[in-house]
């Protein structure tokens, strides 16, 4: 038995067509309810999420409410400092990351929305990538110093132990990089069957980015009718 | 949008409905992800409908946002867009013995297990000529030449060819 493409298509438009006539849509679908909660959910869920944008601005405040009682202390204060740039860069890049998320326009044709969502995603990696890193620099020693002092109203510098805490942590961050990326190339794929634990451990090892660049690849190949 | 925009957003949606299901059916055989997939659909459909200039018939724009949403979920990023904006309840309706699944050992049936054999792109160029659709149209949802198309088409015709001859093979060599 020969088959090929061309018989096959009439015999498929037969099914589509019974298809259309059986496929229906709800009525619910054009109740006004249900645009009313559509703008609802396109408002609640605007760029960045509206808890994380709390927690940020909380943060932010609170930092900033840090810096101006503290301003008199130096070193106290350039860790606050160095803590809220971190925080407000972070966020930023959230932001600015949803937005053109939010922004892509499915309407174009298939292989430039494609490129556009793989380069969103190559720079959703760097920028996860960066914020990781660098928040090596200020998750342990500015950050504890800033909890303590803000909360309990302890000067960790003045701590007879302060050098010891220090050269710990900062042994301890320096590692943590070489580790974490080690661990992500040589463990990812056991290190958790959850999408996220994958997602962070592809992110650091440079899998997603060279995924990422292989199908912008693929795409151009595409476009240019080879391969 | 304004009531008038909403109005003619639903009517359009009503009218062209049956492209949402036959491009989520292309690239989702579980039934459960395939009604995620045509309420995501619909959702960016609506999200994006403001975008439409009717530069290319709606038909076409609806495909062109049909396919990305496919895509880009079958390409595991669905989940990163679908977290900007959740899934509605749209309910959708639909038979569960539907006309484009086939049976396993039919002609339609045979067409979509190697049709699942194709990577998101030649997906996207089969499914768009099974249903009908010129090099010229096909060109304008992907943004591909149309001469592009042809090749690629023919190329992909072949290798759905040889693979419809081995599974002929092996029905015919089966106990």
């Amino acid at each position: 038995m020969s088959i090929n493409l061309e018989e096959l298509r009439n015999e498929w438009a037969d099914r589509s067509r019974r298809l259309d006539e059986r496929l229906r849509l709800s009525e619910r679908l054009l109740r006004d309810e249900w645009i009313e909660r559509q703008r609802e959910r396109v408002w609640k869920f605007g760029p960045f999420g509206t808890f994380s944008v709390t927690v940020w601005v909380a943060t932010t405040v609170l930092l900033g409410h840090f810096l101006g009682t503290h301003a008199s202390q130096p070193a106290l204060f350039v860790s606050a400092l160095v803590l809220n740039i971190w925080v407000i860069a972070t966020g930023v890049a959230g932001v600015r990351q949803q937005q053109r998320l939010r922004s892509l326009n499915f309407g174009l044709p298939i292989l430039e929305l494609q490129a556009q969502v793989e380069s969103l995603r190559m720079a959703r990696v760097r920028s996860f990538n960066r914020a990781f890193l660098t928040g090596q620099i200020v998750w342990w020693i500015p950050f504890f110093v800033v909890i303590f002092a803000g909360a309990f109203g302890v000067n960790l510098y003045l701590s007879p132990q302060f050098r010891a805490f220090a050269a710990w942590n900062i042994a301890g961050g320096i590692a943590f990089i070489p580790l974490a990326v080690w661990v992500s190339r040589r463990y990812g794929e056991r290190i958790s069957r959850s999408y996220f634990a994958r997602h962070i451990a592809d992110s650091i090892a440079g899998r997603d980015i060279a995924a990422a660049r292989e199908y912008l690849e693929k795409l151009k190949r595409f476009a240019e009718n080879e391969g | 949008m304004n009531s008038a925009d909403e109005a003619r957003f639903l009517a359009l949606l009503q009218e062209h409905r049956a492209i949402l299901y036959k491009v989520a059916f292309g690239y989702c055989r579980n039934p459960e992800d395939r009604d995620d997939l045509v309420q995501e659909m619909t959702t960016q459909l609506w999200r994006s409908f403001c975008r439409y200039d009717g530069r290319v018939k709606f038909s076409t724009w609806a495909y062109r946002v049909a396919m990305n949403v496919a895509i880009s979920h079958f390409r595991g990023e669905g989940r990163r867009i679908r977290n900007t904006m959740p899934l509605e309840e749209l309910a959708y309706e639909h038979s569960s013995d539907d006309p484009l699944a086939g049976e396993a050992g039919d002609n339609i049936g045979m067409l979509r297990r190697l049709i699942d054999g194709l990577d998101e792109l030649n997906r996207a160029l089969v499914l768009l000529y099974l249903e009908g659709h010129t090099s010229k149209e096909i060109s304008e949802i992907v943004g591909i030449s149309p001469g592009n198309v042809t090749t690629r088409m023919n190329r992909v015709k072949s290798e759905l060819q040889r693979g419809f001859a081995r599974l002929d093979n092996s029905q015919e060599t089966a106990p």
